[in-house]
């Protein structure tokens, strides 16, 4: 080849702007890739398509209305959001929360991960071209919807942890359903892992692809299943327990590669550990010294939190879930700053995305299991 | 090593680092001096494998509030904050996940041509974060390869989370 | 009044305090978890099993009245024949007129097909994904829904995007299309049932299937689109490389029949080993098995189904070289897809299943048609369920596994085919 001709082949560069339309980035995302026929030279992620504002938007609120805006942040996990915001919000007013609302919280943000693991699991099986696994993970996630309306009203949005406790207690026949789900649901873990997880195709386009080493992992900031997949061990769960998590026994999978597979497979670990620790609450609420009460005790509609500032942080299905609360001693916040992990999960495409062809895009980008609700706010 | 432990050594060689009176709570909050910021995430991050950037945020500060600081008047000052003294104040989350520690940094900028050291690679998760606190706050970070807006389009006026910031309406409005 | 107190005092209802909730979920709402634990005690699925014993049994009893379609038709042909003498009309006229209605009909296979495959598809995928499928066209289990997309598509506006290149743009589905149709002339759908009756049906097959690869490059590259232009090179490259397996994967099948006839191929394995094995190419020892595997993947390959769809991989290229096309000119591409999946299945049902011979001496009562449709049926099935099973390849590993893996093992069992007939004779 000479001179000339390998010049002229390297200046063949396509430019593709993948998405904001497209049908597997999860939302609108947009990514400028340059690719030389199928591999990619460059990717330059490009959020902001869904920002609606939210911190602002929190300034303009008092403290129990804004809990309707964490609802909308990561809607595939809803439960996450409320919790960690009203961690944070009773940090800063030292609100005190009943034992039993604290169960609550930790049941259902279990059970909202196994839903939101499940829509990881069904969209990561479709960007992989495998549509079937899609409608099984719906099928169950249905049920844990139905569970979530029977306790709250709401589908997708729940605001059912509230500053102080949580807006309503289990009602009656909701325990069984629960168990009846989770003794349904966790056969269901091995049928995955024969349809997809085990698939050599499947393996061939994950294992191995899209590779994070741990201290690529821990500079980027990525969190969740995206960081335990490339070694290493921090949940938040463990590392800085709240709610009752100190007294579950549960074990947080950490796997060693960083491939998208192992994120993959964190995920549907994590599910199994989920509905471990939902029994285990359900178990703890059937208790007799935590008989149902007022779920939230003394806390006024109108809170006025002392000024100062708190940090809370909750490991949700996307990773750390984090809000920073100011509070100036008024009836809304001065500022609340939301630490979205997609947000830092979606900044590392840029470097990993170099190299890979266009379908490890689509791959990789569905690993990193992002909500654009969460990235943009 | 406990916090305190990293705190007398890191204040034994950068003065101005002291104890915040305003504690984030919960976490150990110190108050760094703006130039000495970028040095003291690198010794944290070298020496005590402070190795996770959880969070970069900033406060708008302004030194006449609005109604909001009304209120804040009337309430019995309890913790004292920057209120009033028309800085902005940035807040920086770093942690040791191998010990478990985690500190809060703050530092106050004037706000009038707001402008600090990136954390640009000490922690590549300061990319984003600092140009979504540059697309909101307008701060600007010293030696940041690619501060561009993030969050807002390019065609927005102004930054959004300033206290005085005044929409203006643009065709979609 | 502050507006702290307005806000107080329009918050009549306390918000935290529903201790007593309510059981908001309706009994009859559909849990699995409820019915999986006995499905024979439904009675939908009773009678689900009793309705498909019934449309089989019906399908038997209905083949074994019409018998062999050529010795209905013998009759019938020699009467027109005698007709057509009788009022002057010349023989090569007749013949003429006999000639374009055998056409017409072979036109209408392509056509039918899809209408049929296209619904039993989407039955076959709703039942592998736990829901139902079409269900209201038609009454019964939506069965005209394809018509009804048809026709849908058939109304729909034609748009050709404005940096398209409109000549090629158009022509592209018609020329995807024509070879889907013409390659139908040799295939035989039953003993003596077949349009042309090629020496060299064989080499036809492959060599006018091929033809619609240009199709489909002209359509990625005419749309203007860049997703388009990335599935069409990677069908081009896709196709080509996989007409080789699957052509070889067909030597030693002509080696061990010695004609390129499709129909002689599928007469010649008439008849039964120990008089219950029936002399099927797919039972030759290891060489039947391996070549019928390469054949089988190469060919769902070649029809651009999952797991080897990567030219319109709907995830990555959004619809690669369909993407720009709408009405009917994207439901030709899709027609042509459907027929190459039954021309696949033809294929095999002759080369590998005996064509028209029963599997069993005794089920020789059903007209030959009827088993070479059976067969085929039964393979297109395959072809359904690996698609709504499998994920995709990633387009290399798709290059990787032609070459590296099915292209060597079609030319050893070539070799092996040699070995085989060295040890027969």
């Amino acid at each position: 080849m000479t001179d000339k001709t390998s010049a002229a082949l390297k200046a063949d560069q396509m430019f593709i702007n993948f998405g904001p339309q497209h049908p597997s980035t999860h939302g609108v995302l947009r990514i400028a890739l340059t690719v030389e026929g199928e591999v990619v030279v460059k990717a330059a992620p490009d959020v902001g398509y869904l920002h609606r504002g939210m911190e602002k938007l929190f300034e303009a609120r008092t403290y129990s209305q804004a809990l309707i805006l964490t609802d909308r942040l990561d809607y595939i996990s809803a439960m996450h959001n409320n919790l960690a915001y009203c961690l944070a919000v009773e940090r800063l007013a030292g609100v005190q929360v009943p034992l039993r609302a604290e169960y609550l919280r930790v049941l259902t943000a279990e059970l909202n991960r196994i839903a939101s693991h499940l829509v990881f699991f069904g969209t990561f099986a479709v960007d992989m071209g495998a549509f079937t696994p899609f409608l099984y993970a719906f099928r169950e996630r249905e049920m844990i919807l139905d569970l979530f309306e029977m306790l709250c009203g709401g589908r997708l949005l729940y605001s059912y942890v509230r500053v102080g406790g949580v807006s309503a207690d289990l009602p009656a026949g909701w325990t069984e359903k629960c168990r009846e789900f989770i003794a349904f649901f966790k056969p269901r873990l091995k049928d995955y892992d024969t349809l997809l997880s085990t698939n050599p195709i499947f393996k061939s386009r994950t294992d191995g692809v899209g590779l994070i080493s741990a201290a690529q992992a821990l500079s980027w900031g990525l969190s969740g299943p995206n960081l335990r997949a490339s070694g290493p061990d921090y949940d938040v769960r463990k590392a800085e327990p709240y709610c009752v998590y100190d007294k579950l026994n549960f074990k947080v999978p950490v796997a060693r590669t960083g491939s998208c597979w192992d994120r993959y497979y964190c995920r549907m670990l994590e599910m199994g550990q989920s509905a471990e620790i939902a029994l285990q609450c359900l178990d703890a609420l059937a208790a007799p010294e935590l008989a149902p009460e007022i779920m939230t005790k003394g806390v006024p509609k109108m809170l006025k939190p002392a000024a100062g500032q708190a940090y809370a942080h909750v490991e949700a299905s996307r990773g750390d879930l984090g809000f920073y609360a100011v509070s100036d001693g008024s009836l809304s916040p001065y500022r609340m700053h939301v630490r979205g992990p997609s947000f830092l999960n979606v900044a590392i495409l840029q470097e990993i995305l170099t190299g890979c062809k266009i379908a490890d895009v689509v791959a990789i980008l569905g690993s990193l299991d992002i909500v654009l609700g969460e990235v943009d706010r | 090593m406990p916090a305190e432990e990293i705190f007398l050594n890191l204040q034994a060689s950068f003065a101005g680092l002291v104890k915040s009176e305003a504690q984030v709570k919960g976490y150990p909050t110190w108050t760094v001096p703006a130039q000495a910021l970028r040095p003291v995430c690198d010794r944290l991050r070298t020496k005590f494998s402070f190795d996770y950037l959880d969070m970069v945020t900033a406060v708008d500060w302004p030194a006449s509030a609005g109604a909001v600081t009304q209120v804040a008047a009337s309430a019995p000052a309890a913790a004292p904050t920057a209120a009033g003294r028309d800085v902005f104040e940035l807040v920086y989350l770093i942690s040791a996940l191998s010990s478990g520690i985690r500190v809060c940094l703050r530092c106050e900028i004037p706000r009038k041509e707001p402008s600090i050291h990136s954390l640009y690679g000490i922690y590549m998760a300061a990319d984003w974060q600092e140009r979504e606190v540059y697309d909101l706050f307008g701060i600007n970070f010293e030696g940041h390869p690619n501060l561009k807006r993030v969050l807002t389009p390019e065609t927005q006026q102004g930054h959004p989370l300033r206290k005085d910031y005044v929409h203006v309406p643009d065709s979609y409005d | 009044m502050t507006t702290e107190e307005t806000i107080l005092t329009k918050i009549s209802e306390p918000v935290f305090n529903h201790a007593n909730g309510r059981l908001l979920m309706p009994e009859e709402r559909y849990w699995p978890s409820r019915k999986w634990k006995s499905p024979w005690s439904l009675p939908a699925y009773r009678s689900g099993a009793a309705l498909l014993a019934g449309i089989l049994s019906g399908a038997v009893l209905a083949a074994w009245l019409i018998g062999e379609i050529p010795l209905r038709l013998a009759p019938l042909y020699s009467l027109a024949e005698q007709y057509a003498l009788s009022y002057g009309v010349p023989l090569f006229l007749f013949h003429l007129a006999w000639t374009v209605i055998k056409a017409a009909l072979l036109l209408a296979v392509p056509l039918v097909n899809a209408l049929f495959a296209v619904w039993w598809e989407r039955k076959v995928s709703a039942h592998i994904q736990s829901r139902l499928g079409p269900m209201y066209v038609g009454r019964f289990q939506g069965c005209l829904q394809t018509v009804a997309d048809g026709l849908k598509l058939f109304l729909k506006e034609d748009i050709v995007p404005d940096c398209a290149d409109k000549l090629v743009h158009l022509l592209a589905p018609v020329v995807v299309v024509i070879p889907a149709i013409l390659v139908f002339a040799p295939v035989p759908f039953g003993r003596e049932l077949i349009y042309a009756d090629l020496d060299i049906g064989t080499v036809y097959v492959f060599a006018v299937g091929g033809v619609s690869v240009m199709g489909i490059i002209m359509a990625g590259w005419a749309s203007g689109n860049k997703f388009s232009l990335l599935g069409g090179l990677r069908s081009a490259a896709q196709l080509v490389s996989y007409e080789l397996p699957r052509t070889f994967a067909v030597i030693p099948i002509i080696m061990l029949a010695g004609t390129l006839n499709i129909s002689a191929i599928a007469g010649l394995q008439a008849g039964y080993w120990g008089g219950i094995l029936p002399r099927w190419f797919i039972f030759y020892p290891v060489v039947g098995q391996v070549a019928f595997i390469v054949f089988l993947i190469a060919s769902v390959a070649e029809t651009n189904r999952v797991p080897f769809d990567i030219p319109e991989a709907e995830s990555e290229l959004v619809a690669g070289f369909n993407t720009e096309y709408s009405g009917m000119k994207f439901a030709l591409f899709f027609l042509s897809e459907f027929a190459y999946v039954l021309l696949s299945c033809l294929l095999m049902a002759a080369f590998f299943f005996g064509g028209g011979e029963p599997p069993l001496p005794f089920l020789g009562f059903l007209p030959s048609w009827a088993w070479f449709l059976a067969k085929t049926l039964t393979l297109m099935f395959c072809f359904l369920w690996f698609r709504w099973t499998f994920p995709r390849f990633r387009v290399d590993r798709l290059m990787d596994f032609n070459w590296k893996f099915l292209l060597p093992v079609s030319l050893l069992n070539i070799a092996a085919a040699g070995l085989l007939i060295w040890l027969i004779s």
